[in-house]
């Protein structure tokens, strides 16, 4: 699917449906080819880290720079794929294994205690002082986390912990495609 | 090209051809009749700008009571493209505040605009803001000016939001009479991007369109509340002309267009989550 024409057909569409495991409608591909052309101002064929950070709402994401790691250099097929977890499609294992994408930065499949206190210093960013780190705030906030979930800080998880521990937190991630 | 671009830069040329022979002598000759040339003046933008209108077969439709001309009062609109000053400026001759633009844009705003009585602003210059105050009050305190148009947002946005409104227009001391315009997406996409068209292209763009579909309502005026700052009654008429519009309200100010999003959104967000966090630390 190369270079962003403006028109797509529908074996594209259809390419695209497969490879998302057909985590959204026909109509909705369409809709999303619209705006990943509006997005991608160059014409490039994917959108940069530039280009995703002029939409405001993701530009003052606390987890921007986490997520611009996750989605720079997309084509659009993977672009989409990536959005599927975002779909009222998707299965409760699809949304948890995005979350666990976010946690592992290094990709290798393992999130480590380190990881998640990254995770937790970009979310509160400067609002849980130095200090407050430095007396441990952070190790505490999280060892009581993994601790009622019955892990430790030396433990190294794997989707299938994330699986279980947040299983049953009736965990919400949608967005709504508009289609016109 | 197609008889129906044809007839519209027919029309549109019948259009100049009238205004110019008219407007060009009313404004020399008239020169110490003042009450008169004025009312002329007014007619004769009204004029041209219906010709305007009718080039892009503008169908537009207006709500509510006309506006009247009084002293003290000043219209805010929302604002998609500089074709809500020509649609608005069909009905009445407001005077307005624009940015100064190069080409043949900005002779026209120098000559015919100067006689509905423009504000001039420079986005780019730091103590432009408390000059150009200073010309909208003089203005509004001005018996015989034309009523004054003001879009608060500072800049065109995509008629699906409406961005945060600056205060200016609303620390006048007078009354404030909201206008809503709804742009028909189906019939064309009237938002100017002015970072990826200039307005030539826009305009040709327009006329070419099957046709630009629009509503515009007049809204009830309203003044400062006591114990309102000027800043939450901005919010408060942004609210109006929203709801009657059908927009979406975003927290973020038209700027944004230019820069990025200054670091407080970002840092308010983390903000309420680390309050949680140590809520709930707190809490065992």
């Amino acid at each position: 699917m190369g270079n962003a024409s403006s028109m797509l057909t529908q074996y594209d569409i259809e390419e695209v449906q497969q490879h998302c495991n057909h985590a959204f409608s026909q109509q909705e591909i369409v809709s999303l080819y619209e705006r990943f052309c509006q997005l991608d101002r160059n014409n490039g064929g994917f959108i940069s880290a530039e280009e995703f950070l002029s939409v405001p709402e993701f530009a003052v994401n606390p987890l921007s720079q986490r997520l611009l790691r996750m989605v720079d250099g997309l084509n659009f097929k993977e672009f989409v794929a990536f959005l599927s977890a975002f779909s009222p499609h998707a299965t409760l294992h699809q949304k948890i294994e995005f979350i666990f994408k976010v946690y592992d930065s290094d990709g290798n499949g393992k999130v480590t205690f380190t990881d998640m206190l990254d995770v937790l210093r970009d979310l509160t960013g400067t609002f849980i002082s130095e200090k407050q780190r430095e007396v441990g705030l952070y190790f505490q906030v999280l060892t009581d986390v993994l601790d009622e979930a019955g892990y430790t800080k030396d433990s190294l998880m794997i989707l299938s912990d994330f699986v279980k521990i947040l299983g049953n937190s009736g965990l919400k991630i949608e967005v709504e495609v508009p289609v016109d | 090209m197609s008889n129906d671009r044809i007839r519209r830069v027919i029309v549109l040329t019948i259009g100049w051809i009238i205004f110019l022979s008219s407007f060009i002598p009313v404004h020399s000759l008239l020169k110490g009749h003042d009450k008169l040339r004025k009312k002329l003046e007014r007619c004769l933008v009204e004029l041209i700008c219906s010709f305007f209108v009718a080039s892009w077969t503008g169908v537009v439709k207006y709500h509510g009571p006309r506006p009247s001309m009084r002293p003290k009062q000043v219209f805010v609109a929302n604002h998609t493209s500089m074709i809500d000053f020509i649609i608005l400026e069909q009905m009445t001759a407001f005077a307005v505040i624009m940015q100064k633009h190069p080409g043949w844009v900005g002779l026209l705003q120098s000559t015919i605009l100067e006689s509905v009585g423009c504000i001039w602003f420079n986005r780019s210059e730091a103590k432009d803001r408390e000059i150009v105050a200073r010309k909208l009050r003089d203005h509004v305190q001005g018996t015989d000016n034309n009523p004054l148009l003001i879009f608060p947002e500072g800049t065109c946005v995509n008629n699906h939001y409406t961005v945060m409104f600056k205060k200016g227009a609303f620390e006048l001391g007078c009354t404030v009479c909201p206008v809503a315009i709804k742009y028909n997406k189906i019939f064309v996409d009237a938002f100017w991007n002015s970072r990826k068209q200039s307005f030539t292209m826009h305009l040709l763009q327009l006329m070419t369109s099957w046709a630009v579909v629009c509503d515009v309502w007049y809204l009830e005026p309203q003044t400062l509340r006591p114990g309102e700052t000027a800043i939450e009654f901005a919010e408060r008429v942004r609210d109006i002309i929203s709801v009657r519009a059908g927009l979406k309200k975003v927290p973020w100010d038209g700027y944004l267009k230019y820069s990025r999003p200054s670091p407080k959104h970002r840092e308010r967000k983390q903000q309420s989550f680390a309050e949680s966090v140590l809520r709930r630390l707190d809490e065992k």
